[in-house]
C-alpha cells in the first residue's frame, strides 16, 4: 500500500481536527466520560449478585 | 450596554471555566486593574511569543526536518518577530480602545484566547501537512485551554508580560540593526579586499528583462512599437535574432547565464537554490578586481537564498517596507495578499519597478573609481501580474481598467489573452524606456564609453499559443526565444544582425572573453564573439548545443505540457525536437512554423530527422553531464 504525504494529509488533518475539538470541549468531554464511567460502574455494581 | 463589574466572572464565554476556576481567580487579584497600556503590552507580548515560535518552527523544519532551505535566510530571526509585533500590536491597540468602554474579565478572556489562537495558527500555517480547517480547529482548541490557564493566573502572567516584552522588543530591534550593519560591513570589507584589476578592463553591464519574449519586441519585427529604444541601441550593437534561453523560467535560466552550464547540470530548481558546485560569472569578475553589484527586480527567485547573489559584493533583490516585513511571517503574508485583493492591487509589495532599480544602480555606482564594475540588472515589470505604470498601462489597449492578473493554471478566454498581452506589451514598452534611462544615466557620468552592455531576457511567455498563459511549463519557442544585444563601443561593430541560433549558456564565456580575463578564466560554452569576428571561429571550438530543459512544478494542472514530468528539447537546423515527461516526442519545423503549431513527429518522412535529433539530444545531455562531474570536482 502506498503511504506518502498526499495520503497522510487527510488522516493527519482528521486527527488534528479531532484534537482541536477535544481541546475546545475538554471539560464537557471529561464530564461526559466521567458520567459514562460512573453509569457503567453503577450498572455493574447493581447487577453483581454477590453484593 | 452595562459595564462589567469584574466580579461577575469569566464563564459566560463558554464552559471552559467552571466554578473552581472562578474561585481560583477570585483568590487572585482582579484583572480589572489592567490599564489600556497593559492591553497593548499584552498584544506585544503575544507578538513576541508568536514570532519566536514561528522562527523556532522554521529553523526546526530547516535543520531537522530538512524540508526546505531558509527562503528568506537568517533575516527571519528579526523579520518574523517584527511582523508579529506589528500585527499583535495593532490588535492590542484595538482591544485597548475596546477596554476603555467594555473593560471586564470577559473581554480580557476573549483577548487571551484570540491572541493565543492567532499565534498558534500563525505557526501552524508553516506546516502544510494539515488541512487549513484542521489547523484552525487545533489552534482554537489550544487557545481555549491556554486562555483559560492564563486567565486563572492573572498576576503571575502579568508579571511575565511586563518582565519579558520590552527587553524582547529591544532584542528584535538590535538584531535587525545588526543584520543591516553586517551587510554594510561585509560589503566594505569585500571592496577593501579586491585585487588589482587589469588596466583598461572594460565595465560590464548585463541587463535581463525578465519574461520578455522576442516575439513581442519590435526590434524583431513585432508590429507594435514596444522597443523603440532597443531599436536605436541596436545601431551600435550586435543583435542576435535567434537567441534561445536554456529554460523557460527564471532560476535555471539565470543560473546558466551565470555559470555556463545547462539546467540538468545545476542544482537550481523550483525549490532548490543554485549551489556552489560551479563558479559564477560575478565571482570571476570580482576575483579580477571588478566591483560587482546585482540589482534584481525578481523578488522571489532573485532573493539571495536562491544563490544568484554569489559573487556580488552588493546585491539587492527586494524592497524593505511595512508590507515586506509583514510578508516575512506566514500569517502576515496571507493578510497582505487578502488586503491586496481587497484593494485591487496587483503588484507585490516586494516588487521594485525598473525606475527604482535604475535609481538604486546609479546611487550605488561610484562616480569616480579606478576600478571596473560589473553590474547585473533584472527588470521584473513584464512578469505577471502585468501592471506597468501610466501611460504604459493603456499604451496598447482601450480596455479600462486594463487586464493585469492571471492565475496560474486558469484557462483564459481569447479576449482575456488579448487583454493580458496588451498589458504585457505595455510593460515591455515601459522597460524599454527605463533601459534607455539607465544607459543615459551611465553615459552622462561618462561610464558607458569603455563598457560592454548586454541586454537580454531569461525566458519568454506564452499567450495561448499552446493553450496557456505564463511560462515555466513547456519548451515551445514563445517561452524560450529571447532578445539579445551586445554592445562594446569601439570594439564591436554596430548594426550587425546575427541570424544563427545561439544559447544563453554562452554568455559567461562571452563576457570573460570581452573583458579580457584570460584564457584560463573561461566558462563552458563558446564566446559569441565568433559571430562578429570570423578570425576567432577556429580558436573558440565547437558551438554549444541548443539544449532546453524544464522540470515539473508541483501541483501544475495536467493540461500543462510540463506537468507530465521532466522535459528536454534540442534545436538543430530547422527542427525543434521535444521529449515530454511521458516520453512523447514532438517535432517542429521552426523556420516554416515558428509558433510550433504542427507536430511533424508522426510523419514517415521525418523518421530520419527524428533519429538524428534523438541522438543529438542524447549526446548533448551526456556530454554536458560529463562536464559537470569534472568541473564539480575541480572546484570543490
Amino acid at each position: 500500500m502506498y503511504i506518502g504525504p498526499d495520503t497522510v494529509v487527510p488522516f493527519a488533518s482528521a486527527l488534528a481536527a479531532i484534537a482541536g475539538f477535544a481541546l475546545m470541549f475538554w471539560r464537557r468531554l471529561v464530564g461526559a466520560v466521567r458520567l459514562a464511567a460512573s453509569a457503567v460502574k453503577r450498572r455493574f455494581s447493581n447487577t453483581d449478585p454477590e453484593r | 450596554m452595562s459595564r462589567s463589574s469584574g466580579q461577575e466572572g469569566l464563564p459566560r464565554l463558554g464552559p471552559v471555566l467552571n466554578a473552581n476556576q472562578k474561585q481560583t481567580r477570585a483568590d487572585d487579584s482582579s484583572t480589572i486593574s489592567h490599564r489600556p497600556a497593559d492591553i497593548i503590552l499584552l498584544g506585544l507580548f503575544f507578538g513576541i511569543a508568536a514570532g519566536a515560535a514561528e522562527v523556532a518552527f522554521r529553523l526546526f523544519a530547516y535543520s531537522v526536518l530538512n524540508r526546505s532551505f531558509l527562503k528568506q535566510g537568517w533575516n527571519i530571526v528579526w523579520a518574523v518577530p517584527l511582523a508579529h509585533l506589528l500585527l499583535f500590536g495593532m490588535l492590542g491597540l484595538l482591544l485597548a480602545l475596546m477596554w476603555i468602554r467594555w473593560r471586564g474579565d470577559r473581554l480580557l478572556y476573549i483577548a487571551l484566547v484570540g491572541f493565543v489562537a492567532i499565534g498558534v495558527f500563525a505557526v501552524l500555517l508553516n506546516y502544510q501537512r494539515f488541512h487549513l480547517i484542521a489547523r484552525a480547529l487545533l489552534s482554537l482548541g489550544i487557545a481555549i485551554q491556554a486562555g483559560g490557564f492564563l486567565a486563572r493566573h492573572p498576576n503571575g502572567f502579568r508579571r511575565l508580560v511586563r518582565m519579558v516584552t520590552l527587553p524582547a522588543i529591544g532584542l528584535v530591534v538590535i538584531t535587525a540593526s545588526a543584520f543591516r550593519a553586517k551587510d554594510a560591513v561585509s560589503e566594505r570589507r569585500a571592496n577593501a579586499n579586491l585585487g588589482s584589476a587589469r588596466a583598461s578592463a572594460p565595465n560590464v553591464v548585463l541587463i535581463v528583462m525578465d519574461v520578455v519574449r522576442a516575439a513581442d519586441v519590435s526590434l524583431y519585427g513585432y508590429e507594435r512599437q514596444t522597443t523603440p529604444n532597443l531599436e536605436r541601441f541596436a545601431q551600435q550593437s550586435v543583435v542576435f535574432d535567434n537567441a534561445i534561453s536554456t529554460s523557460p523560467w527564471t532560476l535555471p535560466s539565470h543560473a546558466s547565464m551565470f555559470t555556463g552550464h545547462y539546467p540538468h547540470e545545476l542544482s537550481a530548481d523550483w525549490n532548490e537554490p543554485l549551489d556552489d558546485a560551479f563558479p559564477t560569472l560575478a565571482e570571476r569578475m570580482r576575483d579580477h578586481g571588478y566591483v560587482t553589484g546585482g540589482f534584481v527586480g525578481n523578488y522571489f527567485y532573485g532573493m539571495p537564498e536562491y544563490g544568484l547573489n554569489r559573487g556580488f559584493i552588493h546585491y539587492e533583490s527586494r524592497r524593505v517596507n511595512l508590507a515586506t516585513v509583514m510578508n516575512a511571517s506566514a500569517f502576515g503574508s496571507r493578510l497582505v495578499r487578502v488586503f491586496n485583493q481587497f484593494a485591487n492591487r496587483y503588484r507585490r509589495p516586494e516588487m521594485r519597478r525598473a525606475e527604482t532599480i535604475n535609481h538604486r544602480v546609479l546611487d550605488w555606482l561610484p562616480r569616480r573609481s579606478t576600478r571596473p564594475f560589473f553590474i547585473f540588472v533584472n527588470y521584473i515589470d513584464a512578469h505577471l501580474p502585468y501592471d506597468p505604470p501610466p501611460p504604459y498601462d493603456l499604451k496598447f489597449t482601450l480596455t479600462e481598467p486594463p487586464a493585469r492578473g492571471h492565475r496560474r493554471g486558469q484557462r483564459a478566454t481569447e479576449s482575456e489573452v488579448r487583454g493580458l498581452r496588451d498589458a504585457y506589451d505595455g510593460a515591455i514598452a515601459y522597460e524599454d524606456e527605463q533601459l534607455a534611462a539607465l544607459l543615459r544615466g551611465l553615459k552622462r557620468r561618462g561610464q558607458l564609453a569603455n563598457t560592454v552592455v548586454i541586454i537580454t531576457s531569461d525566458h519568454g511567455e506564452e499567450f495561448g499559443e499552446h493553450g496557456w498563459v505564463t511560462h515555466g511549463n513547456g519548451l515551445y519557442l514563445p517561452a524560450v526565444h529571447v532578445p539579445l544585444l551586445v554592445s562594446y563601443p569601439g570594439r564591436i561593430p554596430g548594426g550587425i544582425r546575427v541570424t544563427d541560433r545561439i544559447t544563453l549558456r554562452d554568455l559567461p564565456a562571452t563576457v570573460v572573453d570581452l573583458a579580457g580575463l584570460g584564457a584560463e578564466e573561461t566558462f563552458p560554452g563558446r564566446s559569441l564573439s565568433v559571430h562578429w569576428d570570423s578570425t576567432r571561429t577556429t580558436a573558440y571550438g565547437a558551438r554549444s548545443p541548443l539544449l532546453l530543459e524544464v522540470n515539473p512544478y508541483q501541483g501544475e494542472p495536467v493540461w500543462y505540457a510540463g506537468a507530465k514530468g521532466k522535459m528536454h528539447s534540442i534545436i538543430s537546423g530547422k527542427y525543434h525536437y521535444i521529449v515530454n515527461g511521458d516520453e512523447r516526442e514532438e517535432l517542429y519545423d521552426i523556420v516554416s512554423d515558428p509558433w510550433e503549431k504542427t507536430d511533424l513527429s508522426g510523419l514517415p518522412d521525418n523518421r530520419r530527422a527524428l533519429m538524428d535529433l534523438r541522438a543529438a539530444l542524447s549526446a548533448a545531455m551526456n556530454e554536458s553531464s560529463r562536464t559537470r562531474a569534472t568541473s564539480a570536482n575541480e572546484f570543490r
